[in-house]
């Protein structure tokens, strides 16, 4: 017998605010514990909620990036449960009339193209952490995450397989980082996904017991989730050895099984009502084309420009187009020196080399670009060698030194006197014998070992292409 | 008796130029208990925007003066709490010229009216709430006891106005009734609408008080529809509003904490089961109860449908101003309202949001009708 997989997601993604969403408290990541809290997002009384408009536009601009129909109007509920990491016993989230509905997301995997289909996507706050202290046995709450403003971005049961959940979430991931609405970080739990899953036999048009997974926080680790509780449901359909209840499962990626959180279930009812302390927010055309306007070109078209107009090879634009920052860097660089695909091989060569051994991730390199431009136009306009330029780039990125300067008062311009270069061509054969006398008799391996040497005794600031010529003239 | 829960030390004799606060608008570094064994050892951390501006305009705040717990027992008038209101009594008492209070149910100003206070409640929104202890959200909404309305109203053009820090302010409007001039009526006589419906036997002295006290008015007769229902609709809606709005009081942040626990259920179940009081915790379950998945749309949608009725059925257009022996329509529907005594009685004349004006024209400088 066969069985189909079906699963929809839900997929929670912190705005990029500098503000939460109700009070003015920073929403960064990274803050000592309870460093980021106020009257307000801890929870006291006497502090009305106040929208933070920016999120509205995040959000705004999240419907947008999915083709989802915006709501003219839409308003904020509250749902109650009680939860130490949640201090108003109650979150305020969009339940009646969400921000907008009917998106959809195109996903390419091994298997051909498809178009997933989202039910909705709401504004919601985020709840607090709770960490337990092993040393005194105690639980603590740390509210810096209170009331950060999130996205939840749910779709329709239209994954059939792990690649088909791994695909969408690469695609948000690259939609929503690039328009600049989060910087989906699962490992800081900026994005997260809850799978809800379900088997069936092939053909069926029931869907079979439904159980939803949490707690994933790396999108391999989705993969193995996905694969462990398919298989699970399958089991449990065939052996009829366990039953299946709808559940929500925690994922332990450790041991690489679920296990079922039943505790929580018991509070089902969260009694949602309209917030009466926030006034509907109305969504006009106007401000719809004030947020599109402020959108970055969408990867797939810059994609396009860069492969069709600029002649780019498709693996190098695709490494460009998925990070906004260095689409930025690739902007910035190309308006000082006018050759694309030049830009590109110093971008994907020299700088992305720099900034994993730096361990900076894509989207976080800071790089004066005008500075970054100029070392390719001394490498360019033959005023340094490449070795030499690729040290320079280092040394802006690390100090950002003027590369022009730089050069001038270290003498690293390249040594173009031919008297000097044939001086240090004649030392090197005089003090080879042997490597010269095995290149005549015909090893081209040599050859290489004593351009190395003149690099060498020029201090690495010949050209490396003359020394070849010159080497090779002397030789023969 | 000792209507202070806490007396600022200030060399004031009392009087003109003072208020009292209700111990549920908040004073910076002071105690703000709301009335609650459960915010017994709680101190504001801001001063309500209501405090700064009175502050700023040199009325000295006397205290905090005790209260009914949460101010939710107006809710269960058949319950028969004794008399809680600390402000109205110090006002009464001449302690101060007037005092601020939230009263979401009207209890506060049936009570004030027995004592022969007024009771001026402002346009939904126009009062800033920051610094107000939350009961019932769509119904909260700072007002002022007081014994003279010209007192009231000057308070009343100090408090109001446009605040960034409330969510629901109804934008940039300050009620500036102090300088409110005399209406004309070039076509008509103020009317005053005497819904026979609401007056039950007392329609006709209510009626000749009015006449004889306001001069020439034309009383009208209109129909008040769903009267019958304001006591469900309110108890429906300031339940299920209470009930979340003190689901932030569970022992974990602030407020009281029961001292032995063995988990966390317990600890949420024994500390608000040791704070609060019996109309509080009726409050809560009858608003829990009335969210409940199984009862939203039969009883708390069902209210808020028929709230929008009744809002829609007031004819302003027949009428400057509505009367009636009762509170709770005005916080139903947001409306201005100023709650008196009237014969023995109390009534309470409403009018348009935003039309104080109306009200203080009328009846300033009137002492008792």
């Amino acid at each position: 017998m066969k069985y189909e997989v079906v699963m929809g997601l839900e997929v929670h993604v912190e705005l990029s605010t500098q503000s939460k969403l109700f009070c003015s408290c920073s929403a960064k990541f990274g803050a000592d514990p309870n460093e980021n809290v106020c009257p307000a997002c801890s929870g006291m009384p006497g502090m009305p909620a106040v929208i933070n408009k920016r999120a509205v536009e995040l959000g705004i601009a999240a419907a947008l990036v999915t083709n989802s129909e915006i709501s003219a109007v839409m308003t904020f509920d509250k749902k109650n449960y009680f939860y130490p990491d949640l201090p108003t016993g109650y979150q305020i989230t969009q339940f009646f009339a969400p921000i907008c509905q009917n998106g959809w997301v195109d996903i390419e995997t091994e298997a051909g193209s498809k178009r997933i289909t989202l039910k909705q996507i709401h504004i919601e706050e985020d709840a607090g952490k709770l960490v337990h202290d092993p040393r005194t046995r105690s639980t603590l709450v740390d509210y810096n995450r209170t009331s950060v403003p999130l996205v939840e971005i749910v779709s329709n049961p239209d994954f059939r397989t792990a690649d088909e959940v791994t695909a969408y979430l690469d695609k948000l991931r690259s939609l929503l980082s690039f328009a600049g609405i989060s910087d989906c970080k699962m490992q800081e739990g900026s994005m997260r996904c809850d799978v809800n899953i379900s088997v069936r036999e092939m053909g069926s048009d029931i869907l079979g017991t439904r159980t939803e997974i949490k707690n994933m926080n790396s999108i391999k680790a989705i993969a193995r989730a996905i694969e462990f509780e398919s298989q699970r449901h399958i089991n449990a359909l065939e052996t009829k050895a366990e039953k299946l209840v709808q559940e929500t499962r925690r994922w332990d990626d450790d041991n690489g099984m679920s296990f079922s959180m039943r505790e929580k279930e018991e509070a089902a009812d969260y009694r949602y009502f309209p917030n009466p302390e926030l006034m509907p927010v109305f969504i006009d055309e106007a401000w719809i084309d004030h947020v599109r306007k402020t959108l970055p070109e969408p990867a797939h078209v810059r994609f396009e420009r860069m492969t069709m107009q600029l002649q780019l090879p498709e693996y190098d634009s695709r490494i460009i187009t998925s990070s906004l920052n260095l689409c930025r860097i690739f902007d910035a660089v190309l308006g000082h020196v006018s050759k694309p695909k030049e830009v590109v091989n110093w971008i994907m060569g020299d700088l992305l080399s720099i900034s994993k051994t730096a361990g900076v991730s894509d989207d976080e390199i800071d790089i004066d670009c005008e500075k970054f431009a100029a070392v390719i136009a001394l490498v360019d306009d033959k005023i340094v060698n490449r070795a030499v330029g690729k040290k320079l780039l280092l040394k802006v990125y690390e100090q950002g030194i003027d590369p022009k300067a730089y050069v001038e008062e270290n003498g690293l311009a390249m040594v173009s006197d031919t008297r000097l270069l044939e001086a240090a061509v004649q030392a090197v054969i005089a003090e080879n014998e042997k490597s010269v006398q095995e290149y005549r008799g015909g090893s081209q391996k040599v050859f290489g070992f004593l351009v190395g040497q003149v690099m060498k005794k020029t201090a690495g600031k010949a050209d490396p292409q003359s020394v070849n010529e010159l080497l090779k003239k002397m030789l023969s | 008796m000792d209507y202070f829960v806490t007396k600022y030390d200030t060399n004031h004799s009392g009087g003109a130029d003072c208020a009292v606060l209700e111990d549920s608008i908040m004073k910076k570094g002071s105690p703000v208990t709301a009335g609650s064994r459960m915010l017994a050892d709680f101190i504001s951390p801001i001063d309500a925007t209501a405090v700064t501006k009175l502050e700023s305009a040199g009325v000295t705040i006397l205290g905090k003066m005790r209260m009914d717990e949460f101010g939710v027992g107006g809710l269960f008038p058949s319950l028969e709490t004794s008399s809680c209101s600390g402000a109205a009594a110090a006002v009464a008492d001449g302690v101060a010229a007037f005092a601020l209070c939230n009263d979401y149910t009207g209890a506060v100003s049936l009570e004030a009216a027995a004592l022969g206070l007024y009771y001026i409640q402002p346009t939904y929104g126009t009062v800033s709430r920051y610094g107000l202890v939350p009961a019932v959200a769509s119904m909260d909404q700072i007002g002022i006891i007081c014994k003279s309305l010209v007192e009231g109203f000057r308070a009343l053009s100090i408090i109001s106005g446009f605040d960034d820090k409330d969510g629901v302010m109804q934008a940039e409007q300050r009620l500036d009734n102090d300088n409110a001039q005399p209406m004309e009526h070039p076509e008509h006589k103020l009317r005053i609408a005497l819904p026979k419906n609401v007056f039950s036997d007392n329609f006709d002295s209510i009626s000749s008080h009015l006449l004889e006290r306001l001069g020439d008015v034309e009383i009208v007769d209109i129909e008040l529809k769903y009267s019958e229902l304001y006591a469900p609709v309110m108890q429906i809606l300031c339940c299920a509003e209470f009930s979340n709005n003190i689901s932030r009081y569970d022992g974990i942040k602030f407020g009281y904490r029961t001292k032995e626990y063995t988990s966390l259920q317990e600890l949420y179940t024994k500390s608000r089961t040791e704070a609060f009081g019996l109309e509080v915790k009726l409050a809560a379950l009858m608003g829990a109860l009335v969210l409940s998945q199984e009862n939203y749309t039969r009883l708390y949608d069902k209210a808020m449908r028929i709230r929008r009725l009744m809002r829609d059925a007031l004819q302003f257009d027949q009428c400057d101003i509505i009367a009636a022996p009762f509170p709770c329509l005005s916080r139903l529907c947001g409306l201005p309202a100023v709650t008196m005594p009237c014969g023995g009685n109390a009534l309470t004349l409403m009018v348009a949001p935003g039309r104080e004006d109306v009200l203080n024209t009328v009846l300033k400088d009137r002492k008792h009708i």
